[in-house]
């Protein structure tokens, strides 16, 4: 194994294959910060532009663009509360209010740090476990899909501490939204109502640009002033303080980066569930929950460690079998089929050394992004402190063009402004948001897996309790339910003890 | 008046030849129906900087993915584009063939109608099941005393009804498990026990055998040799050979003859090019060369097949 | 102070929310019941469990026992209308200033379904600026202009993604 590494890094670091590491870095961390947009839209494009250079170019382009596109995205969470790809929505909830707080640069430095040792971490599990991963890609069947589904439907009520009753109500209506479109295990279309447009499903780009974007700005618009509530104190020295933050709550950034790998390792679900997972049993394991959603720093670590970690996760089936767990993986395979890898089983059989050299393009770009991004925190640290009368325009403006250069659809335009209306309808009226999003992204996935679950056992609803992931995962479920509610029955009584 | 109305009749008169001789003056657009990344995209990208080497003229050839709506919407484009031959795309056939053949709603192409300019290959079927199964024949499947469970993706797709066609051919009483997502996941899901047997592309199964994975007991193809497996004759069932799943390529219906032509004959040149011979070696993806006469053929049979089992294609949407 | 703490307005504002959700879960309720059993099993199950935590919010906004019992127990951080509010929480703008803000938006939004991204993006954001913000006119416009320029070298140029030219425009 040794000498293939050698032989991946030989190639790596040579001048074509860095720069091209460096082009894809910065094409990432640019793409990352425009809203909706992700690497999916720019490893489409670039990638075939790469045809006919060596591999080392395309792979150090793909590996370079993966690795930054998470931070990039983490930006926006950060600044205006506007999730870069759906795995990135976790930050906002305690990156927004630090930014609110004139925290930004402390917010950003962590984010920084954060990312790059969660991506690391998670590449270095990738290499020790790449002789297994076919058995792990083996063990995860339609069963286990279904309660991983739930278990990250579940932490959706750990999302809003204290408003559980109104974000299970978003959740569910988020899965009825997910329901909407083609039904891909029983064929025809529900729940369309007659609109064309609706015939694939809600794309969950525009939604999420029209319920994250919009609120924040119109409510902005209606107030005035900027984001950062007190500008005198937008303080940039903070930023060294984040990098160091990620450090000294190292547990927080080892139990993100670990959650971020194994999780992300699932196709399809992976990189969101892996954040919102980290999230919650953060805040679980700390000894004061309800700081969070208020600005705690740990709620920035953890999540930015594990949608880093989660690259290295992802390219496990994506490598072991060829299954492209999200639709970034199922471009990179395109692009490596078009360098003549053959997708599938045996692609790690024949090009192990090409496979390295991604990997190793990915843990370089995971952290020199960072660094990348560091440099930049102080202009974009201003953007909190922009006049809401030019911001506002500004970012709706560029939202919506990034919500119709998804699909090049012209309906993604209008749906975007609907569930702007929704979104601020819903902050108007103190409902959260996020279970939305969560559901939207896993409704599909939960009830596909359900469905098929229960085609494997014959109706059968062992199945779940059968297999010892399948069993693993329900006690976590329960575990996600009760533990919460546990502990605040418990911390009540505690309280009244305390005062009687 | 009538002067300037003469030339400007003679100009038109002399003009359709003159673009056919001019053409390609500009980039051609070749309509991918999935999204990037997707098995079709791959072929378009290898493929369009070979041809446009062959073109008179040098121009780009352009992918561009129109996904959505199941390829409907790329079709479309195609359908309703200018005849001038600046717009061609890549066709599933019979993927994109079954939603008119079934009578979805809100169709807008006719695939009969397309002018055809070629074939980059057929892929056939056959059933394989996972290699630590004790099955080893079609027969061991029948004898099963039960109705064997057949991954598969969802109810509208290729691989679902060619393996309703298939196993109702060969006798073998079945319960399908679909909704996989993708050729690579539902022959994941036997290897995974999820199902007893799956009917997918041989190009895909074999990459799992020759993983260790898989075991191929029967394979759709008259002539083919698969060592253990059974071919369509050998099944007695000859007819199971039309299950195929052809790559086609095809531009708006009325395309002037001439430049048909030229299409054609540079897409074919482009198949028979030595970077693309290298890169099919490479990746292990088979082109076979089909001429616009072999394509247009292929579409009408497969047209006709499927019409007759017109029931097997799921409910119209 | 908030103009609708009192009398039908706090009414209505503490029961509206619960009630939209309602409606929307009945609205899928009826169209599933136009699906076969397989398709609409597990949207079903969604609604009734809907329809149960939706009626466990309600119950939450009203003053009564169990209203109480359930705030306690699953939403003791929301905000009701009428209720005390924590120091933390701000002021609502107020209803004018809010439709204003969303009717920006919707104009934009017409703007840019019928004639498309790069003549109503500009527009947008000078008239924005100058009208709401105040800002000087050729501040606006150049920030305006600098806008709608990156727009179109990074989407057109740079990605060849050709940005929505309108209804009006569009072949």
């Amino acid at each position: 194994m040794l000498d293939v590494a050698l032989t991946a890094a030989g190639n790596v670091f040579t001048f074509q294959s860095l720069l091209f590491l460096t082009i894809g870095m910065l094409i990432g961390l640019v793409v990352g910060v425009v809203p909706g947009m992700g690497g999916t839209t720019a490893l489409a494009v670039f990638g075939p532009m790469t045809v006919g250079l060596d591999p080392y170019a395309a792979l150090s382009l793909a590996g370079g663009l993966m690795g930054a596109v998470s931070f990039g995205g983490s930006v926006t969470s950060i600044l205006i509360n506007l999730p870069g790809g759906a795995p990135n929505a976790a930050t906002c909830l305690d990156g927004y209010p630090l930014a609110q707080q004139g925290k930004a640069g402390l917010a950003l430095g962590a984010s920084a740090s954060a990312s790059s040792v969660g991506g690391v971490i998670g590449v270095f599990t990738l290499l020790t476990v790449i002789p297994i991963s076919k058995k792990i890609v083996l063990a995860f069947g339609p069963s286990e899909f279904f309660l991983l589904a739930v278990l990250g439907l579940v932490t959706i009520a750990a999302c809003a501490p204290g408003k559980m009753l109104r974000a299970m109500i978003v959740g569910g209506v988020g899965l009825l939204f997910a329901f909407v479109g083609f039904d891909n295990v029983n064929g025809g279309t529900r729940f369309t109502f007659g609109i064309e447009h609706l015939w694939e499903g809600i794309p969950l780009a525009p939604a999420m640009i029209g319920l994250f974007a919009f609120p924040e700005m119109i409510e902005l618009s209606a107030k005035g002033g900027s984001i950062a509530k007190d500008k005198g104190k937008v303080g940039l020295t903070g930023t060294l303080d984040g990098v160091w933050a990620s450090f000294k709550y190292w547990k927080t950034l080892l139990r993100g980066s670990l959650i971020g790998t194994l999780v992300g390792a699932i196709p399809g679900v992976g990189g969101t569930v892996a954040a919102f997972l980290a999230y919650f049993s953060t805040v679980q394991a700390s000894k004061d929950p309800k700081s969070f959603g208020k600005g705690n720093i740990e709620g920035v670590i953890a999540p930015e460690a594990a949608n880093n970690a989660k690259d290295g996760g992802n390219l496990i089936p994506t490598l072991a079998f060829g299954i492209p767990g999200t639709a970034e993986m199922a471009v990179l395979l395109g692009v490596l089929v078009l360098h003549g890898m053959e997708p599938g089983p045996t692609m790690i059989m024949h090009h192990e050394a090409e496979i390295y050299g991604l990997i190793l393009t990915l843990t370089l770009s995971s952290v020199l992004a960072s660094v990348i991004g560091l440099m930049m925190v102080r202009p974009l640290a201003m953007i909190t402190r922009l006049d809401a009368h030019i911001l506002v325009p500004a970012v709706i403006a560029i939202s919506f063009v990034g919500a119709y250069a998804n699909n090049s659809l012209a309906g993604d335009i209008v749906l975007s402004f609907v569930f702007g209306v929704i979104g601020y309808l819903l902050i108007r009226f103190d409902y959260p948001r996020l279970p939305l999003v969560i559901a939207l992204v896993l409704g599909e996935l939960a009830e596909r897996s359900f469905d098929q679950a229960m085609m494997i056992s014959s109706g059968s609803w062992s199945i779940f309790v059968l297999r010892p992931i399948s069993a693993l995962l329900l006690v976590m479920i329960v575990a996600a339910l009760t533990f919460p509610m546990l502990r605040t029955v418990l911390r009540r009584e505690k309280a009244v003890e305390e005062f009687s | 008046m009538r002067g300037m109305f003469g030339a400007a009749v003679a100009c038109l008169l002399t003009a359709a030849p003159v673009m056919a001789a001019d053409f390609p003056a500009k980039n051609i657009e070749f309509v991918i129906p999935v999204s990037p990344g997707g098995g079709f995209d791959t072929y378009v990208r290898a493929i369009a900087p070979i041809m446009q080497r062959h073109l008179p003229q040098s121009v780009n050839i352009v992918p561009d993915n129109v996904p959505a709506a199941g390829g409907a919407r790329g079709a479309a484009q195609v359908f309703r584009a200018k005849a001038d031959g600046y717009t061609i795309g890549i066709f599933n056939i019979p993927g994109m063939l079954v939603p008119q053949i079934r009578g979805d709603s809100g169709l807008q192409y006719d695939l009969t109608k397309m002018t055809w300019l070629g074939s980059l290959g057929y892929d056939s079927y056959g059933i394989g099941v996972a290699s630590s199964s004790p099955y080893k024949t079609v027969a061991d499947l029948k004898a099963l005393g039960r109705p064997v469970k057949f991954t598969a993706s969802g109810p509208s797709s290729t691989a679902y009804s060619t393996t309703m066609i298939a196993t109702d051919m060969l006798g073998i009483p079945r319960e399908m498990i679909s909704g996989y997502k993708g050729s690579n996941d539902y022959v994941l899901a036997v290897i995974r026990g999820d199902g007893d047997a799956v009917v997918g592309a041989l190009p895909v199964m074999e990459k799992f055998v020759e993983s260790g994975e898989l075991r191929i007991i029967g394979t759709f193809d008259e002539t083919s040799l698969v060592p253990g497996a059974q071919n369509a004759v050998e099944l007695g069932h000859p007819e199971l050979s039309k299950l195929t799943l052809g790559r086609l390529v095809a531009g708006p219906p009325n395309l002037p003859p001439e430049i048909a032509k030229t299409l054609s004959e540079s897409l074919m040149a482009a198949m028979k090019d030595r970077d693309m011979v290298k890169w099919s070696k490479d990746s292990g993806i088979e082109i076979e060369p089909g001429d616009a006469a072999a394509a247009k053929a292929n579409l009408e049979s497969q047209f006709n097949f499927y019409t007759q089992y017109n029931k097997y294609l799921g409910p119209a949407n | 102070m908030k103009q609708a703490s009192k009398g039908l307005g706090a009414v209505l504002e503490n029961f509206a929310p619960p009630v939209v959700f309602l409606a929307l879960t009945v609205t899928f309720i009826v169209a599933a019941y136009g699906y076969p059993p397989s398709s609409r099993a597990v949207p079903l199950l969604v609604c009734y469990t809907l329809l149960v935590l939706i009626a466990l919010d309600i119950v939450s906004r009203t003053t009564t026992r169990t209203g109480q019992f359930v705030r306690k127990f699953l939403n003791p951080a929301s905000s009701l209308p009428g209720l005390p509010k924590s120091e933390e929480d701000e002021e609502h703008p107020s209803w004018h200033r809010e439709f204003l803000a969303v009717a920006w938006v919707a104009a934009f939004t017409a703007g840019v379904m019928l004639v498309g991204i790069l003549p109503s993006v500009p527009v947008y954001l000078a008239a924005y600026m100058i009208v709401e913000g105040r800002k000087k006119p050729l501040f606006s416009i150049l920030i305006a202009a600098a806008v709608v320029l990156f727009l179109w070298v990074s989407f057109e140029q740079i990605l060849s993604i050709s940005l929505y030219r309108g209804m009006l425009f569009e072949d």
